[in-house]
């Protein structure tokens, strides 16, 4: 499991996420969660609508990985992925981060920030973005 | 599938804030990647055009599953779409008679090969903003389907 | 380490004995990837020099696992070498002041952030050569082992 920082989690919880997943043949479906809850320093759960977990239930049943883009404001200001694979229990979604990549437009974009350790992430985030997290 | 015009006025907004989309593509074993794209516009009434900018696992899934899914993060404003069908990346050097589905990469690269000369990105904050931009081609999604993606009614078909 | 004078001499843009070469990145589960580099170049004896114009994978792999290979693969007589260290990209975008193994962004890119006025791309074969050009920025690999790539002795060290 990768560790998110406080930062990641809070812009992901405060404004959810774009959930990408698809079939094991490659054919995408995307929804879109607009909050999410945050266990750990990597389990992110979202609480779906019945249309939601109906929409993906056939595709995380046959391929979990799951891709995880901030929504909102967060899409511009928390230029994150996240990937890993999901279980679905009822109307809930979870997903347990195993990559972390930053996807801010420029040199950056994709760079795989789960390979180092947290304390460069937290570095590398305070030489790039101005914030530590939504606006309270 | 024609997008309507409101639609099309969301994706044709240009240097007044646009819209961000979020497009997910897919390997050829299923691995999603879903980044989110700043430059965007409507080519045509059938197709949505992003800037390949700083495309890379976005450009090595579509190299071997030419598919992806559009969808609309910010502002929403009621606008819950995802639009999905077939996507490539029009690169510069392809023959301009190339045809995918329906348009011309020479038609394409011709309007949006370059795009900071229509929408400079001065107006994004600074922490934010791209320091430096070398387009290498256009994303190119033609819509075949587009469906909801607000929470209760996920997946309904909008067109 | 410092490269022999007849290394210099085969991979300096521009050279007289120019080489093509692959660079090998691997993703950090171990998924190789061999990136063709007919352009190179050498800094300070000791680092490799290319620039970064259709790279994808070789750059997703970079931004995980920073170590490169780079092989002649022609022409290979007197030639059969192989260059093994850190690697990295050095983007139009990144501050100057930013550096990898000592070199920085702002004297990498300024030598070789636009390739074409160093060594003309017309100096491959019009059938061989890129179309179009987009260069984002230059690949360093800094060189720590050379090895033998020729059947009898692939993998003695040469230095």
């Amino acid at each position: 499991m990768a560790t998110m920082t406080p930062r990641m989690k809070a812009w992901l919880e405060k404004f959810g996420a774009h959930i990408g997943t698809a079939t094991k043949q490659g054919y995408p479906t995307t929804i879109v969660v607009e909050q999410a809850s945050i266990t750990g320093d990597g389990v992110v759960a979202f609480n779906l609508t019945p249309a939601q977990a109906n929409q993906i239930k056939d595709n995380i049943a046959q391929n979990p990985y799951v891709a995880l883009a901030p929504h909102a404001i967060a899409s511009i200001r928390a230029a994150y992925q996240f990937k890993g694979p999901a279980a679905l229990s009822g109307n809930t979604l979870q997903v347990t981060v195993k990559e972390i990549y930053c996807t801010k437009p420029g040199p950056e974009a994709a760079l795989r920030l789960d390979v180092l350790p947290l304390e460069h992430i937290v570095k590398f985030e305070e030489s790039r973005w101005r914030d530590s997290g939504p606006p309270k | 599938m024609r997008m309507n015009e409101e639609m099309l006025n969301s994706l044709r907004t240009i240097g007044t804030g646009g819209v961000v989309v979020h497009l997910t593509t897919c390997s050829a074993e299923g691995i999603p990647n879903t980044v989110g794209e700043r430059f965007v516009a409507a080519f045509g009434e059938e197709h949505i055009v992003i800037a390949d900018m700083f495309a890379q696992k976005t450009k090595v899934n579509l190299n071997e599953n030419p598919g992806g899914v559009i969808t609309v993060a910010q502002p929403v404003k009621g606008r819950h779409w995802a639009f999905r069908g077939p996507c490539t990346i029009l690169m510069w050097g392809e023959d301009e008679n190339y045809d995918f589905h329906g348009v011309r990469a020479g038609d394409v690269l011709r309007e949006w090969g370059d795009w900071a000369s229509k929408e400079p990105p001065s107006e994004v904050p600074p922490d934010i903003r791209p320091p430096a931009l070398c387009q290498r081609g256009v994303i190119t999604l033609k819509v075949d389907e587009v469906y909801s993606w607000k929470p209760e009614e996920s997946g309904r078909p909008v067109l | 380490m410092k490269l022999s004078s007849e290394m210099i001499a085969a991979l300096r843009a521009g050279g007289e004995k120019d080489v093509v070469t692959y660079l090998t990145t691997s993703s950090v589960s171990g998924k190789c990837n061999l990136y063709l580099q007919p352009y190179t170049d050498v800094y300070r004896e000791e680092f490799i020099i290319s620039p970064d114009l259709f790279a994808q994978k070789t750059k997703i792999n970079i931004n995980e696992n920073r170590v490169g290979l780079m092989t002649v693969a022609h022409p290979v007589k007197g030639s059969l070498w192989a260059f093994r260290g850190p690697c990295n990209i050095i983007q139009w975008g990144h501050p100057p002041k930013f550096a990898f193994h000592g070199v920085t962004a702002g004297e990498a890119l300024e030598k070789w952030g636009d390739w074409s006025k160093l060594e003309p791309y017309d100096t491959v074969a019009e059938d061989l050569r890129p179309k179009a050009v987009g260069q984002r920025g230059v690949i360093v690999l800094k060189v720590e082992e050379v090895y033998n790539l020729s059947p009898a002795s692939s993998g003695a060290r040469i230095s």
